[in-house]
């Protein structure tokens, strides 16, 4: 490509870059400024001494985090349910979405399946009659729960069978001759093909059960099931509104306030996302774009 | 047309329906029957008799909801900060797709990239807890402004005059970097050789971006914008549920947080039920309209 | 001992006209009143579930529904003596399954006990064969309500569970899901139990009672709970040279000095937390700490309760023209940076920093806040000489305003056996009886179901008390159990006589007011905090005698009231806190006004005025 050189052009590249910059300047700003409070000494995180760097650097709250089991407790819990969780959807998804890829003429249900699945994510009893019936499947404090309650992530499924719908058919059709039934055509031919699609819902469909709060909070009774989302939420929530506190409540209240620690928790929080999503993050620009924009 | 016989003999549509039925059981168990509860809005609500002992009481709470400020309020704010998400998550993804277009250096390109999709991936009761604290009297916000020489303490997630701003603002910010991956994709799609046709002709920069780049992506803006219409009703719960408090309840409260505190907190269980599902019901027309329109106007099947 | 007569009568009486009331005034269609009703009356054929199931252990236990009076127990506040009631040991395992709310920050208790097993669970399986099983918990306050309201939504309580507000306990009780738990109480409360409810002279009983049920233990607090007071670091006022504030002007007047002499550089006075209240209301009536109630007092205003005129109408104390006058006064201040700017909008205790690192010298609530309520200010500056004053209207009254008895009640879910019901009765007895004797190096809010009762002026008692040990008219020896003063009604006392000498100095003799410089702030911490709470937070309302004290004629939402509450609460919490920051001129206050009385609370009036009638 050919580019002019003008004083315009150049002008325009240099500012261009500065908007960009201050741009991913704001995105990656408020994790790093997490990351300066929590090692920063905790009277300069309260008194709001940090800015860009940490301020009387220490390890402090880390080796105050080291020894709560209770965090590592609910780390844990999030590290299985998204395992199980992604495993599962995954598994799901993709048997699901194959067939409502399919034309009317090829599988007769479908636009009825599809309206269904459509209905089913604008419409919801609310949170009581979810939670009454998570309560009578006895699902109550079980990692199953963690992973089913929060039913069938439509948007994924409607990403992942308009990814499906732009596979080449002759493909299907050349396995097909072969002799190929459905299932082997779904696992050997429309799996391999799909990467992108597939790696942009793990990264979704992991990324959503590491950071699901509301779930945990509702369906389990005990914190020692809580996922870390839930356990974060619940150390950082403020107190309601209309509630009074008595004298006991309110000395631990006052006693237990750690900017630095509540920061080096969420920060930890932070760490497994950033760590498997630059994995992922090359397909899934292919993903979502072929899975949203048909050609 | 002839239908077909796959493995073991068994039609296609058998496998098919084999193939969807975990998928549609899942849903069954965890979507479908729930929903027996909507009908809680028609009736008095009372837990030991249940959803079929309850008496029934028509659409006392609908009309109830008409009378009510503050259900009022919250569809009001519902409607401002969802369409402005709405109508500001398709702009400021666009000119940032359009300003990164421009950049040739491909390494600056990927890091810019890799970090602004970064807040996408960050759970709001994070944020709202980053945020909070940025924010605060001793957060940055403040100790640059007094930096800056100025003398009082400004905290915005207090003031409700900007508080929907804050909302919006916020949410655009955690969500152009991911939303600009289409754009960018369909950048890719517009042929090169018309730019440089278009360079040969002594086209400037701008010229070139308002008669090739911006027809180019058009069918994208159109498809996204038609897309968008089913939200128009989606504030973002999680957003406000962990950042708003009751100083800026008046602009900050939307239909869902407004749900939760009647069903939840107050415990009038029916009331509540009935304000989700009138939300349920508008956001289902909307879909389908919005349907109906990208079928029509850009020949795009959503589902 | 009279007194104690009359008001139990008292207690008999009201109880006889509640059970009236929920027979004949009970909704027809709502067949749970009806059942109600009747289990009130003739216990032993009445709530269906509950009895058919378990046979006939309440049968004769409960034969007659009147009160049985205290006096007419055998003392049982000494364990072992007279223990087959009250502290009956089972004879064989009862399990209670209960719901609770936990600190998740708590690091007292030991590794590998949990919720439902430590010391104190312990010891009421090893003494009473009482195994208790918590279903859930839930790590603040928020939490804990949704999983009552989700509970209670789902008709799934269970055995026990304590209500936060009476709200709840009325919501299960409509919902037909509580026990009728006055056989079991009646019948089985201790002596002491029954001396604490019988001090707030039926109140707590009339609380506890939803359409005629009795239906939940009441919590009792004591009456200083809701009596605000300002404090002040008197050390500067003595540094400055200034007098103690009486009125509001004044105490403007040092907040303005303390700033200008740079004792208080970001503000001199503190306020609430974001979901905090400026005043409490009749709903939360007490413990508002950082609140600024002493200050709407001393205008003669009593914001959130609902008050009769001089010709007996009702009217609501918001919205009058001295609640404007005081909210002038504190937007003034707050213009003046005097008021914590961030007033409202901070979270977890943040508030409070100031207090803590010794930069504000002027906070407000109840007798509490000094000691319990602001350790860290102590610790980081061991002469921080904190004192507690009335704040006195112009023409030198000191109002009070009085709190409900108590606002929290542990609720029995209607299933549960009537040996599940005992047990929990007689949980609160060994709480009550034992509470003081316990090791609490584990915090005592592990106690399971801990839905505290103590009697209504226990602190004031306490204070005549100790300030005797302190004067010397009197040994810690007295008050230790057969020592001639001994009572077990106050049953922190004697602990607290025995650990005076760790905290208060021998030099200190009582003749001029208690300073922090009397008391060695380190050696025993948890019984500072306590002694300064007691002997100087609660010194004013123990030894003055307050001008008027203000009651309010409801405590508790009433039938149709909670849809125009939850609007008009909102409306005004939000608004008070917005005329205080100028985000809203007080130019619209007549404006406010109006709104709250159209916007429901013209309604809530009119169904007050009825109720109250009946």
């Amino acid at each position: 490509m050919i580019e002019s050189k003008s004083f315009g052009s150049k002008a325009f590249k240099v500012i261009n870059a500065i908007i960009l910059i201050l741009l991913a300047f704001s995105c990656f700003y408020p994790l790093w400024y997490t990351f300066c409070v929590s090692i920063s000494s905790k009277a300069a995180a309260e008194g709001g001494l940090v800015t860009v760097y940490p301020i009387g650097p220490n390890v402090k709250s880390y080796s105050l985090i080291m020894g709560d089991s209770a965090f590592w407790n609910s780390f844990w819990i999030s590290i299985k349910r998204v395992v199980i969780g992604t495993v599962w959807t995954m598994v799901v998804l993709i048997m699901m979405s194959y067939p409502l890829a399919k034309s009317k003429t090829e599988y007769k249900p479908r636009n009825v399946l599809m309206w269904i699945l459509v209905f089913c994510m604008l419409f919801n009893g609310g949170t009581i009659p979810w939670f009454i019936t998570v309560k009578n499947y006895g699902m109550i404090d079980t990692m199953a729960a963690l992973v089913l309650a929060g039913s069938v992530p439509v948007f994924n499924v409607l990403l992942m069978m308009n990814f499906f719908r732009g596979i080449p058919g002759d493909l299907e059709e050349a396995a097909r001759v072969d002799g190929a039934g459905p299932w082997r055509i779904l696992w050997q031919i429309v799996v391999p093909c799909s990467k992108p699609v597939i790696a942009t819902i793990v990264l979704f469909t992991s990324v959503g059960y590491w950071n699901e709060y509301f779930q945990g909070l509702v369906l389990m009774n005990k914190e020692t099931n809580y996922p870390l989302q839930t356990y974060i939420r619940q150390i950082s929530v403020q107190i309601p509104v209309g509630v009074t506190l008595t004298a006991e409540q309110y000395q631990q209240l006052a006693q237990n306030s750690n900017k630095s620690l509540e920061a080096a928790k969420v920060f930890i929080a932070l760490v497994p996302m950033l760590i498997v999503y630059p994995f992922l993050q090359k397909y899934f620009v292919t993903g979502i774009t072929l899975g949203a924009v048909k050609e | 047309m002839k239908k077909k016989k796959g493995h073991l003999g068994l039609s296609n549509s058998f496998h098919y329906t084999l193939m969807v039925l975990p998928g549609y059981i899942w849903l069954f168990m965890f979507s479908i029957v729930p929903m027996v509860g909507i009908v809680m809005a028609f009736q008095d609500y009372n837990p030991s008799k249940g959803w079929f002992g309850s008496p029934w009481v028509g659409m006392k709470w609908f009309k109830y909801l008409t009378v009510i400020p503050d259900a009022k309020r919250a569809l009001v704010n519902t409607l401002i900060i969802a369409i402005a998400k709405v109508i500001l998550n398709i702009i400021i993804p666009l000119v940032f797709a359009l300003l990164l277009n421009e950049v040739k250096n491909m390494k600056f390109k990927k890091t810019v990239q890799t970090i602004v999709y970064l807040p996408h991936f960050v759970s709001w009761v994070i944020l709202a807890n980053i945020i909070t604290n940025i924010l605060g009297a001793n957060g940055i916000f403040n100790t640059v402004r007094s930096a800056f020489g100025a003398t009082d303490t400004v905290l915005p997630m207090t003031i409700p005059g900007i508080f929907r701003q804050l909302l919006i603002g916020t949410d655009v910010w955690k969500e152009f970097g991911y939303n600009a991956v289409i754009y960018l994709a369909a950048l890719t799609g517009i042929s090169p050789s018309l730019y440089e046709a278009a360079a040969i002709d002594g086209a400037s920069r701008w010229k070139r971006v308002w008669h090739i780049t911006i027809p180019g992506l058009v069918p994208t803006i159109v498809l996204l914008t038609t897309l968008a219409m089913g939200n128009v009703l989606n504030a973002g719960f999680d957003q406000v549920f962990n950042m708003y408090n009751q100083l800026v309840i008046e602009t900050g409260d939307i239909i869902d947080t407004y749900v939760y505190r009647v069903g939840i907190t107050n415990m009038q269980f029916s009331l509540a039920t009935a304000a989700g599902l009138f939300k349920s019901v508008v956001s289902f027309v909307l879909v389908v309209t919005s349907y109906v329109c990208a079928y029509k106007f850009a020949d795009y099947k959503i589902f | 001992m009279k007194k104690k007569v009359i008001s139990a009568l008292l207690a008999s009486t009201m109880i006889v006209s509640l059970v009236a009331c929920g027979s004949t005034g009970g909704d027809s269609s709502d067949a749970s009143s009806k059942g109600s009703g009747t289990t009130a009356t003739s216990t032993a054929g009445g709530d269906d579930a509950a009895t058919a199931e378990s046979g006939s252990g309440s049968g004769d236990s409960a034969a007659s529904a009147d009160w049985i009076e205290s006096s007419t127990l055998e003392d049982d506040a000494v364990p072992g003596e007279n223990d087959d009631r009250a502290f009956e040991k089972f004879d064989h395992v009862v399990e209670v399954h209960y719901g609770y709310q936990i600190d998740p920050k708590d690091t007292t208790l030991p590794d590998g006990d949990s919720v439902d097993n430590n010391q104190y669970t312990r010891y009421l399986l090893d003494n009473y064969n009482i195994k208790v099983v918590c279903d859930w918990t839930a790590g603040n306050t928020a939490d804990f309500q949704q999983k009552v309201s989700l509970a209670i939504a789902s008709a799934s309580l269970p055995d026990a569970v304590i209500a936060p507000t009476r709200n709840y306990l009325v919501q299960a009780a409509r919902a037909d899901l509580l026990a009728d738990l006055w056989p079991e109480f009646n019948q089985y409360a201790s002596k002491q139990v029954k001396e604490i409810i019988e001090t707030t002279e039926g109140r707590a009983i009339n609380n506890a009672t939803v359409d005629g049920t009795f239906c939940a233990l009441p919590n009792v607090s004591v009456d200083t709970d809701g009596v605000y007071l300002y404090f002040i670091r008197q050390d500067w006022l003595d540094k400055l040279g200034l007098e103690v504030p009486k009125t509001v002007d004044e105490l403007g007047e040092v907040a303005q000095k303390f700033k200008d002499a740079g004792l208080s550089p970001d503000y001199s006075i503190a306020g609430i937390d974001n979901g905090g209240r400026t005043y409490s209301n009749f709903l939360n009536s007490s413990n508002n700490g950082y609140g600024f109630d002493a200050v709407y007092q001393a205008f003669n205003a009593t914001p959130g309760y609902f008050l009769k005129d001089d010709s007996g109408e009702l009217y609501w104390g918001t919205t009058t023209d001295e609640m404007k006058e005081a909210l002038t006064t504190l937007h003034d201040w707050y213009e003046k940076g005097l008021i914590n700017p961030e007033v409202g909008t901070t979270t977890n205790g943040d508030n409070a920093n100031n207090v803590k690192n010794g930069t504000c010298g002027i906070f407000m609530g109840p007798w509490w806040s000094l000691g319990y309520g602001n350790p860290d200010s102590f610790r980081n500056d061991n002469n921080a000489n904190w004192q507690a004053y009335p704040l006195y209207t112009n023409d030198g009254e000191w109002n009070i305003h009085m709190k409900d008895v108590g606002t929290t009640y542990t609720m029995v879910n209607k299933n549960a056996s009537d040996d599940v019901k005992k047990a929990i009765v007689i949980m609160n007895n060994v709480l009550v009886r034992d509470e003081s004797t316990f090791d609490t190096s584990v915090a005592i809010g592990w106690y399971p179901l801990r839905n505290t009762m103590a009697a209504t002026d226990e602190c004031e008692y306490e204070y005549d008390a100790l300030m005797g040990i302190l004067k010397g008219e009197s040994s810690a020896d007295d008050y230790q159990q057969g020592g001639s003063k001994f009572n077990g009604l106050y049953k922190n006392l004697a602990n607290d006589a025995a650990t005076l000498s760790e905290v208060i100095s021998s030099d200190y003799d009582g003749s001029r007011d208690l300073a922090v410089t009397d008391m060695d702030v380190n050696t025993n911490n948890g019984q500072f905090n306590r002694f300064y709470a007691l002997l100087i937070g609660d010194r004013p309302y123990a030894t003055l005698e307050p001008d008027h004290k203000i009651y309010s004629e409801l405590y508790y939402t009433i039938d149709g009231m909670d849809t125009y509450w939850t609007q008009i609460s909102d409306l005004e919490d939000k608004s008070v806190l917005q005329f205080i920051t100028g985000a809203k001129s007080l130019d619209e206050w007549d404006q406010f006004c109006t709104d709250w009385h159209v916007q429901g609370g013209d309604q809530i009036l009119e169904l007050v005025k009825d109720y109250l009638a009946e």
